[in-house]
C-alpha cells in the first residue's frame, strides 16, 4: 500500500499552513486544533484530493475523522483509493 | 425565450412551469406581498406540480429527474411568477430539508420524511443562522449534549426561513466546543417538540410573503436517531446544502432576469421621448445591452454549475462563482430596469421596485456576497 503522507503534508504545508510558522506539520498535528483546516479550507483540501488522487469523495464521507490529522487524511486516501481497485 | 443548453424536455418543463405559474400562483400574488402573506394554497399547487420531488429518487415519490430539469423548472417559475416569497420558500424547502435528508439520511429517516415533504404534507427548512453567528456560521453557541440515547438541545436561531410554517427544522448545533467547524452536529426537530417554539414572524423588505423567523430551543430532547448524519458532520451537510441551493434557487434568479430583459426592451421599444423610442438614446440601449451581457454570463455560469451538479460533481468553488455573479446581475438589473422605466418604475403599481427588494435578498442568504469571495479566494490560496 502506498504511503502518501508526504504528498498531502506538501500540499497542506504549501498551500494551507501558509508562513507564520505552522509549517513542517507532523504526521499526527491536529490541523483542525491549529486552524490548518476551517470550514473553507476543508473544501480545498477535498477538491485538491479528488484531483491528484483521482476520485469523487462522497459529502457523507468528509467527517473529522477523515480530516483531523495529516495522517488520517493519508490513511483515507488509500482506503478510497483501495475501494476503487 | 433565449436558447440554452437545455434538451427538449428540460425547455418543456420550464415552459410548463412558466404556464402554471401565470395560471395558478400569480392571481392575487400583489395584495399578498403587500400584506407579507404567505399562500398556502400556492404552496399545495407547487407540491401537486411536483416541484418539491423534481430530483427526488421515485422511490419516496419523487420525479427523479436532474438537477438540469430543476434548474430548467426553477428559472420558469422566475420568468413567470410574481410571488418569489413562495419559490424561496420551496426552495429552502428542497435545498436545506429535503435534499440533505435524502443524502445523508439513514433509511427510516427518508422514510418518515422524504415521502411527505415530497408531496408537501408538510415544511421544511433549517435553523442555522443565530444573532452573533451570521456569516461566522460554525461560531455558533446553540448545544446539544449527549444524554443517553438522546440530545439536549439549548439555544436560538433567527432569521429562519420557513420558521413560522415548517413542520420539521434541520437545527445545527455544537456537539463539541473544542472542535469549531468540526464540532458540529445537525438533527431533525420536529414541530410539537418539548421545548421547541418559534418566535414571531420576522418582516423584510423583500420576500415577503416567504415566512422568516426565530427558534427558540430550550432543554429541546432530540432523539439520537434524529441526528442526521455522524456527530460533527453538521459542516458538510451544511456546504453541501449551501453548495446545491447555490447551484439550483439562484436560476429562479436568472428567470426573473430574463423577463425584466424582455420588458425593457419593450418598453424602450415603445415608450417616446423627445420625438423617438427611449431605446434609441443611448443612454438607455447601453444599459439594456449590459442587462443582455449579465443575464446571458449568468446562463452560462448557472448551466455549468448545474451540469457539474447533474454529473455526480462538486462545485464548490463554481457554485460560489454563479451565486455571487447571478445575485449581484439581478440587483444590477432589477436597479437598471426601474432607472429605465422611471417613475413608473418608482411606482408601487409595477413590479420594478418589488423586483429590487427581493433581489437585494439575494446578496445575503446562502451566504452573502463577501462570504462567495472569501471561497473564491480560499480556492486561489489566498
Amino acid at each position: 500500500m502506498a504511503d502518501y503522507t508526504d504528498t498531502i503534508r506538501s500540499f497542506i504545508e504549501k498551500e494551507m499552513a501558509g508562513p507564520g510558522g505552522k509549517a513542517s506539520l507532523s504526521p499526527s498535528d491536529s490541523l483542525i486544533d491549529k486552524g490548518i483546516v476551517d470550514s473553507l479550507g476543508v473544501q480545498r483540501l477535498i477538491a485538491y484530493l479528488e484531483k491528484e488522487f483521482d476520485l469523487q469523495i462522497a459529502d457523507t464521507e468528509i467527517v473529522p475523522e477523515h480530516f483531523e490529522t495529516i495522517s488520517a487524511v493519508a490513511q483515507f486516501i488509500n482506503f478510497k483509493l483501495g475501494a476503487k481497485v | 425565450m433565449e436558447p440554452t443548453t437545455f434538451t427538449t424536455e428540460q425547455e418543456n418543463f420550464k415552459r410548463m412551469a412558466i404556464e402554471f405559474a401565470r395560471r395558478e400562483l400569480n392571481p392575487g400574488a400583489k395584495e399578498r406581498e403587500r400584506r407579507g402573506e404567505f399562500s398556502e394554497a400556492g404552496w399545495r399547487k407547487c407540491a401537486e406540480f411536483g416541484i418539491p420531488g423534481i430530483t427526488m429518487p421515485e422511490e419516496y415519490g419523487g420525479l427523479g429527474l436532474d438537477t438540469m430539469t430543476a434548474v430548467a423548472t426553477m428559472e420558469g417559475l422566475g420568468y413567470a411568477c410574481r410571488d418569489s416569497g413562495l419559490i424561496f420558500s420551496l426552495n429552502s424547502h428542497i435545498w436545506t430539508c429535503e435534499s440533505p435528508i435524502n443524502r445523508f439520511g439513514t433509511e427510516p429517516q427518508k422514510q418518515r420524511y422524504l415521502p411527505r415533504l415530497i408531496t408537501g404534507e408538510i415544511k421544511g427548512g433549517h435553523a442555522m443562522t443565530e444573532p452573533e453567528a451570521g456569516s461566522d456560521a460554525f461560531s455558533m453557541r446553540c448545544r446539544a449534549e449527549k444524554r443517553g440515547d438522546r440530545y439536549l438541545l439549548n439555544g436560538s436561531k433567527t432569521f429562519i426561513t420557513n420558521a413560522p410554517i415548517a413542520d420539521i427544522l434541520l437545527v445545527f448545533a455544537v456537539t463539541d466546543p473544542g472542535k469549531g467547524f468540526a464540532g458540529i452536529s445537525a438533527f431533525i426537530v420536529e414541530k410539537g417538540t418539548p421545548g421547541f417554539s418559534v418566535g414571531r414572524p420576522l418582516d423584510t423588505m423583500g420576500l415577503r410573503t416567504c415566512p422568516l423567523g426565530e427558534v427558540f430551543l430550550a432543554d429541546c430532547e432530540v432523539p439520537e436517531e434524529n441526528r442526521l448524519g455522524s456527530e460533527g458532520s453538521g459542516a458538510a451537510i451544511f456546504n453541501a446544502e449551501m453548495e446545491w441551493e447555490r447551484s439550483c434557487l439562484f436560476a429562479a434568479h436568472l428567470g426573473a432576469m430574463e423577463k425584466i430583459l424582455e420588458e425593457c426592451v419593450e418598453y424602450a421599444r415603445q415608450r417616446r421621448q423627445f420625438g423617438q423610442a427611449i431605446g434609441k438614446c443611448q443612454s438607455v440601449s447601453h444599459k439594456i445591452a449590459d442587462m443582455k451581457l449579465r443575464t446571458e454570463l449568468s446562463r452560462l455560469m448557472l448551466h455549468r454549475v448545474a451540469g457539474l451538479k447533474s454529473a455526480g460533481r462538486r462545485a464548490p468553488l463554481e457554485s460560489a462563482m454563479a451565486k455571487l455573479f447571478i445575485s449581484e446581475s439581478y440587483v444590477q438589473n432589477a436597479t437598471d430596469a426601474l432607472q429605465i422605466h422611471g417613475a413608473y418604475g418608482y411606482s408601487t403599481e409595477f413590479d420594478f421596485e418589488r423586483n429590487l427588494r427581493d433581489a437585494i435578498a439575494g446578496k445575503i442568504y446562502s451566504g452573502t456576497s463577501e462570504i462567495q469571495r472569501n471561497i473564491i479566494a480560499t480556492f486561489l490560496g489566498l
